[in-house]
C-alpha cells in the first residue's frame, strides 16, 4: 500500500537526520475528501482536576512498556497496540494570559492560546476571558469544509454551559463552544431536529419542503440584516456579526433532508436522564452514533470543566474531586480514592474504544483504527495545577497515520501535538498550530 | 479529614505585586477600575471623546458595545411581554449565561453559535405557532386580513419586537417572508412566518446602537431616543421597553438628563425593577458561587438543591425589603432581619414560620448583621467543609472592596505541603506568613476571614468548634478607610457600611452592570455618581437613577471605523 511505504520512507530518512520538506510527500494521503474507505475522525475526551502521577505513567521504552500495578490506564491496556502515551507535552501556551491553572488547562487544551482579559473568578484573583484563538477541531472544520451533515459535536457530562473551565472548543477568539449536556437534546441536534431522516432515496414529503422553503426564506431575510448591520459596524461587533451570519448557514445546512448511514450505525435515542454513569453512558453513546453514522468527524466529550466537585458515590466516594485533588501527596487516602476516580474515567474510555475497534470499516480497518481519540485533562498532576507533562492517551492510528502501541516521551509545548493532530487528519502543509512562538513543528515521529 | 490542607490555589502572586496594586486601591475586576479618565485627582477634560454640552464636568462617552446580544433571561422576559404569556410561553431553550462564578455577562462573550442559533429557530416557530392560535388578539386588523394587514402588522409588531419603528424596506423584507408563508397555508401562516422572521431578526436578538448624527461629535455618539428608552428598560427590567416608555421616545421626550431620570424613577417603582436589583445585589456578592460549592452530605446532610434555592429566595427578599425601605447601602449591611422557610430556619436558630413558606423574621443582632451573616452568602464563599478563612476574606476583598491582586507570576508551581496535624485552622493560616511567596497575598485575605470563624460551613453560628473556643479576631489591612482590628463577622460589616472604598466599590459595580465592563467611567461621572449617592444618603436606588441621568447614558463612544449614521 503506498500509504504504508511513504510513511516508511519518512520515517527512515528521520532516523538519518534528514528530513524532506512535507511538500515533497503527497499531501493529504488520508484527507476524509480523497480516502477511498471510510473517513477519518477526530475524537476528544476531555476530564478534569488532573491526574495522579504514580498511578498513570507508564515505565520503559517508546516500544516495551509497562503500566504501574493498580494502574489508571488498566482498562485501556486491551488496546494497548492501538495507543500511544504521550509524555512531556505541556499547556505552555497558557503561560501567557490572565487567568487560575484551572481556567488555563481548558483555554489551552485544544487552541494552544491564552484567555484573554475577562471578568470570570478563576479562585485565585486572577479574573481571566475566555481563549484568545480558534481550537484545532473547529480549525479542522473550516478547512474539511461541509463534509458531513455537522461540522463538529460537542458532548458535556455535567458540564456547565458558561464558564472558560468548561469550555475547550472555540470557533474563534471569544468565541467558546459548550458542550450540550443533555444526552436526549444532543441526540435531537445529532440526528435531527429540523428533519427527519430520509431512508436513503426517499423524497421528503410537501409539507417538509414548504417548511424548508418557509425556513430558508427566514434565514436569508436574517442574513440579510446580519449583512447589514456587519457592513456598519468593525472590529469586535463584525466578528459576532459574522459568527452569526456563519452559524447561519450551518443551520441553512442542518434543516436539509439529511440521509443516514455507515458501518455499526443504528442510531438509538438514549433514555431519560440519570445519574451520572448513566449520563456519562449515554453520551458515549451518542458520540459513537454521530461518528458512526458520519454526522459528524470531529467530536469532544467533556465531563465537568476544572474545579468539578463531582462525587463518585458508586466508587464508594463522597469527596468532591475538585478538593480531593487539591491534598497533598502524602494522603494515601485521598491518593487511592482519585486513582478510583481516574480508572473509572479510563473504563469510560474505554467503553467507547471498545465500540469503535467493534466496528469493521470499508477497507478492512475497525473504525477505531480510522479514528484518533485523545484522551487528555485541564491540568497535569493534581494537587500543584501544573500544567506540565498533560496526561495525554491517543487510540487509533487516524487511518495508518500514527504508528501505535507507544510511549513517547517528549519535552515540547502541546502546541506540536496540535500540529501534529493537524497531519493526522490530513492536513500535512500545516506548520503550526495557536502561539507560533511555542511550535517547533508536528512531534517528532508521532505520526508517520 | 482534619488534616485537609487550607492552602488556596498553588498560583499565588509575588509580595511586591500583590502590594502594588493595593497602593491602588480599586484593584481589577470584580468591577475593572475605570480606564476613562484619571483615575483619582481632578476632573479632567475630555477632549474629543467628551460629550458636547453635558451638565456639570465634561463626560466621555462610556464604551458599549453597539450590538448586544440578548441573554437567556432578557430574550425571556422579551418574549414574554410581546406576546404574553397567557398561552403558557415556550420553553426558552438557551442554557444561561454567567452561571457559575461571573460577577457580570461579558457582552463580548455573547455570540450566536450554531447551536444557538438552531435554539433560536426552535424557539421562534415554537412562538409564533402559539401566537396564531389567538390570531384576532395578535393583529391590528381584520384577520381575514390580505396584504395590507399584514403589512400593517409587521410595522406595529415589528416596532415593538425591534423596540423601534421599521424602515419601509424593512417591511417590504418581511413581506417577502410573509409572501413564502401565505403560498403554503394562506394568510394565518403568512403571518406566522413573518413573525418567526421577526423573532430571528439580529433587530430583535440584539440590542442594537447605531445612534444617531444629531448630537453626536468626536468620538461620542448620541443614541437615538429609542435606542436609550431600550437601554433604560434593559437596564432596570430586563426586558423591552413598555408603551409608556415607547412613547416618549416617538415624542423625543428621552433627551435631557432629567427626562431620562424621571422615567427610571418611574420603572424603578415595578416589581420588575425589585427583581432586577436583587439580582444585581446577588451577582455583586456571589450568591452564584452556591453553584460551585459541594458540601460533604456527611458533614451538611440538609445541604441540597432546596436549601440552596431557598438561600437565593432568602437574599432576594431581604434586598427586596432594603430598596422597599430606606434603601441604603449601611442597611444592606447592618439590618437585623431576614426570611427563612422551614429550612432556613435552623440555620438561624429561630422557629420555622408557622404558615409555612417564606417569612420576616427579627434575628440577634449580636450575631448577624445584613448581608455579610446570611447563611446564603456565607455558604456561597466557603467551599470545603470548614469554615474556610481564605475564601471568605477573599470574598470582602474583591468583592466589597474591589481590590485584587494582580495576576500571579506566569507559571509560579508550589506543591500545597502537608499540614501538620493538630493546628487549628487559624495556626494553619499562619504558616502561609512563613512563606513569602503565600504572605503577600494570603494577608489581603487570611485576616478578615478569620473574623467570620463564628460560621460553619453553611453559616450557623458557633461559639465553639472541635471543643474549642471559636476566636474570630480578624483585622483589615491596605484599606482606604477601614484598617484595624475587629472582632466577628458582625463588626466586620459595621465597618464595611461605613466605608467610602465599600461605596465605591458599589458605584464602580453598578456603573459596570449598566454599561458593560468596557465602559470605563471616567472621573467627571465618578463625581457625579458620588455626589448623587453621597447626597442621597448611601440609596442605592438614587445610584441607579444618578447613572441614567448621566450624560453618558444617552452615548456612546464611537467604534473606530464605523460607518456613522446617515
Amino acid at each position: 500500500m503506498i500509504t504504508r511505504f511513504e510513511s516508511s520512507r519518512r520515517r527512515f530518512l528521520k532516523g538519518l537526520g534528514l528530513s524532506i520538506p512535507a511538500a515533497a510527500l503527497p499531501v493529504l494521503r488520508s484527507s476524509p475528501l480523497l480516502a477511498a474507505g471510510a473517513p477519518v475522525r477526530l475524537v476528544v475526551l476531555f476530564t478534569p482536576n488532573g491526574t495522579i502521577l504514580d498511578k498513570f505513567w507508564p515505565s520503559g521504552t517508546a516500544s516495551n512498556w509497562t503500566i504501574p500495578e493498580g494502574g489508571i490506564l488498566e482498562p485501556l491496556m486491551k488496546w494497548k497496540a492501538k495507543m500511544n502515551v504521550l509524555n512531556g507535552l505541556h499547556y505552555k501556551s497558557a503561560d501567557a494570559g490572565p487567568g487560575a491553572a484551572h481556567q488555563k488547562g481548558p483555554v489551552a487544551c485544544l487552541t494552544g492560546g491564552h484567555a484573554l482579559n475577562g471578568n470570570m473568578n478563576g479562585g485565585n484573583n486572577s479574573p481571566s476571558g475566555y481563549a484568545d484563538r480558534i481550537s484545532v477541531d473547529q480549525y479542522i472544520a473550516g478547512k474539511w469544509g461541509d463534509v458531513t451533515r455537522l461540522r463538529t459535536v460537542e458532548a458535556g457530562v455535567a458540564v456547565s454551559p458558561s464558564g472558560n473551565r468548561h469550555a475547550i472548543s472555540y470557533l474563534g477568539s471569544n468565541q467558546p463552544v459548550f458542550a450540550e449536556a443533555d444526552p436526549a437534546k444532543l441526540f435531537t441536534r445529532v440526528f435531527g431536529n429540523f428533519s427527519a431522516p430520509s431512508s436513503s432515496g426517499a423524497a421528503p414529503d410537501k409539507a417538509a419542503l414548504q417548511l424548508l422553503a418557509e425556513r430558508k426564506s427566514v434565514l436569508d431575510y436574517a442574513s440579510g440584516d446580519l449583512n447589514r448591520l456587519a457592513a456598519r459596524l468593525p472590529g469586535d461587533e463584525r466578528v459576532r456579526l459574522t459568527r452569526h451570519l456563519e452559524s447561519l448557514r450551518e443551520l441553512e445546512r442542518q434543516i436539509s433532508p439529511t440521509t443516514v448511514s455507515g458501518m455499526g450505525c443504528a442510531p438509538a435515542a438514549p433514555m431519560a436522564a440519570g445519574d451520572y454513569p448513566a449520563v456519562t453512558k449515554a453520551q458515549l453513546d451518542n458520540v459513537f452514533q454521530t461518528v458512526s453514522c458520519d454526522q459528524s468527524r470531529l467530536v469532544h466529550l467533556i465531563w465537568n470543566g476544572e474545579t468539578s466537585q463531582q462525587t463518585f458515590p458508586w466508587l464508594g466516594i463522597k469527596d468532591p474531586h475538585h478538593t480531593m485533588s487539591h491534598v497533598g501527596d502524602g494522603d494515601k487516602a485521598t491518593h487511592d480514592k482519585l486513582v478510583k476516580v481516574n480508572t473509572w474515567y479510563a473504563e469510560q474510555v474505554a467503553y467507547l474504544v471498545g465500540k469503535m475497534d467493534s466496528v469493521v470499516e470499508a477497507g478492512g480497518k475497525t473504525m477505531l483504527d480510522n479514528s484518533l481519540v485523545i484522551w487528555t485533562n485541564g491540568l497535569g498532576k493534581g494537587n500543584n495545577h501544573t500544567r506540565n507533562n498533560i496526561p495525554y492517551v491517543l487510540l487509533g492510528s487516524a487511518g495508518g497515520a500514527l504508528p501505535t502501541g507507544r510511549y513517547l516521551q517528549f519535552d515540547n509545548a502541546h502546541n506540536d501535538l496540535l500540529v501534529s493532530i493537524l497531519h493526522a487528519m490530513g492536513l500535512r502543509d500545516e506548520k503550526t498550530f495557536g502561539d507560533p512562538s511555542l511550535c517547533k513543528g508536528p512531534l517528532p515521529g508521532l505520526v508517520a | 479529614m482534619s488534616t485537609r490542607p487550607v492552602w488556596l490555589l498553588v498560583s499565588v502572586g509575588l509580595a511586591a505585586g500583590c502590594v502594588g496594586t493595593v497602593d491602588d486601591s480599586r484593584g481589577q475586576p470584580g468591577p475593572r477600575p475605570p480606564t476613562g479618565g484619571g483615575g483619582g485627582g481632578g476632573v479632567p477634560a475630555s477632549g474629543g471623546s467628551g460629550i458636547p454640552g453635558g451638565s456639570g464636568c465634561q463626560e466621555a462617552a462610556p464604551a458599549v458595545t453597539a450590538v448586544r446580544r440578548l441573554t437567556r433571561d432578557e430574550y425571556a422576559s422579551t418574549l414574554r411581554d410581546l406576546l404574553g404569556d397567557a398561552r403558557g410561553m415556550v420553553t426558552v431553550p438557551f442554557p444561561k449565561e454567567g452561571a457559575g462564578d461571573d460577577v457580570l455577562v461579558d457582552p463580548r462573550t455573547l455570540i450566536v453559535s450554531p447551536s444557538w442559533a438552531a435554539n433560536a429557530m426552535e424557539a421562534a416557530e415554537a412562538a409564533a405557532k402559539l401566537a396564531v392560535a389567538n390570531l384576532p388578539a395578535l393583529l391590528p386588523c381584520a384577520p381575514t386580513g390580505g396584504e395590507a394587514c399584514a403589512r400593517q402588522f409587521a410595522s406595529t409588531l415589528g416596532k415593538r419586537a425591534f423596540r423601534r419603528p421599521l424602515a419601509p424596506a424593512e417591511v417590504d423584507a418581511l413581506m417577502k417572508v410573509y409572501a413564502v408563508g401565505a403560498e403554503g397555508g394562506g394568510f394565518p401562516h403568512g403571518i406566522e412566518v413573518m413573525l418567526r422572521a421577526l423573532l430571528q431578526s439580529p433587530s430583535f436578538l440584539y440590542r442594537v446602537e447605531l445612534g444617531q448624527r444629531e448630537g453626536s461629535s468626536g468620538t461620542a455618539l448620541r443614541l437615538t431616543p429609542h435606542e436609550v428608552a431600550a437601554r433604560l428598560s434593559y437596564l432596570l427590567w430586563g426586558t423591552a421597553p413598555d408603551q409608556p416608555l415607547m412613547d416618549a421616545a416617538d415624542r423625543g421626550q428621552l433627551a435631557t438628563g432629567d427626562q431620562i431620570a424621571a422615567q427610571a424613577r418611574r420603572l424603578l417603582g415595578d416589581p420588575r425593577a425589585q427583581e432586577r436589583l436583587a439580582e444585581f445585589h446577588g451577582k455583586w456578592l456571589g450568591i452564584d458561587g452556591l453553584d460551585e460549592v459541594a458540601k460533604d452530605p456527611q458533614k451538611y446532610p440538609q445541604y441540597d438543591d432546596k436549601l440552596e434555592a431557598s438561600m437565593r429566595d432568602e437574599l432576594k427578599l431581604f434586598v427586596g425589603d432594603v430598596l422597599k425601605g430606606d434603601g441604603r447601602l449601611e442597611t444592606l449591611f447592618t439590618a437585623h432581619f431576614t426570611y427563612v422557610d422551614a429550612s432556613l430556619a435552623p440555620l438561624y436558630g429561630v422557629a420555622p414560620p408557622a404558615g409555612g413558606g417564606m417569612a420576616r423574621v427579627e434575628l440577634d443582632p449580636a450575631q448577624r448583621s445584613g448581608v455579610l451573616t446570611s447563611v446564603g452568602i456565607i455558604a456561597a464563599h466557603t467551599f470545603a467543609d470548614e469554615s474556610e478563612p481564605i475564601h471568605r476574606g477573599k470574598f470582602v476583598r474583591e468583592r466589597l472592596l474591589c481590590t485584587t491582586p494582580p495576576d500571579p507570576p506566569a507559571d509560579l508551581m508550589v506543591t500545597p505541603p502537608m499540614p501538620k496535624p493538630g493546628l487549628s485552622i487559624r495556626e494553619r493560616l499562619l504558616e502561609h506568613s512563613n512563606v513569602p511567596a503565600c504572605r503577600a497575598c494570603h494577608e489581603l485575605m487570611d485576616p478578615i476571614g478569620l473574623g467570620f470563624e463564628s460560621y460553619d460551613g453553611l453559616g450557623r453560628f458557633r461559639t465553639s468548634e472541635g471543643g474549642k473556643p471559636v476566636d474570630d479576631h480578624g483585622s483589615l489591612t491596605m484599606t482606604r478607610d477601614i484598617d484595624g482590628p475587629f472582632q466577628g463577622a458582625v463588626e466586620l460589616a459595621q465597618k464595611l457600611a461605613g466605608s467610602a472604598q465599600v461605596r465605591q466599590c458599589l458605584i464602580d459595580t453598578a456603573f459596570q452592570y449598566a454599561h458593560g465592563p468596557d465602559a470605563g467611567g471616567d472621573a467627571c461621572v465618578q463625581q457625579k455618581l458620588a455626589q448623587a449617592f453621597d447626597g442621597a444618603r448611601h440609596d442605592v436606588r438614587e445610584l441607579v437613577i444618578a447613572i441614567t441621568r448621566a450624560d453618558g447614558f444617552r452615548y456612546r463612544r464611537t467604534i473606530e471605523g464605523e460607518v456613522l449614521p446617515p
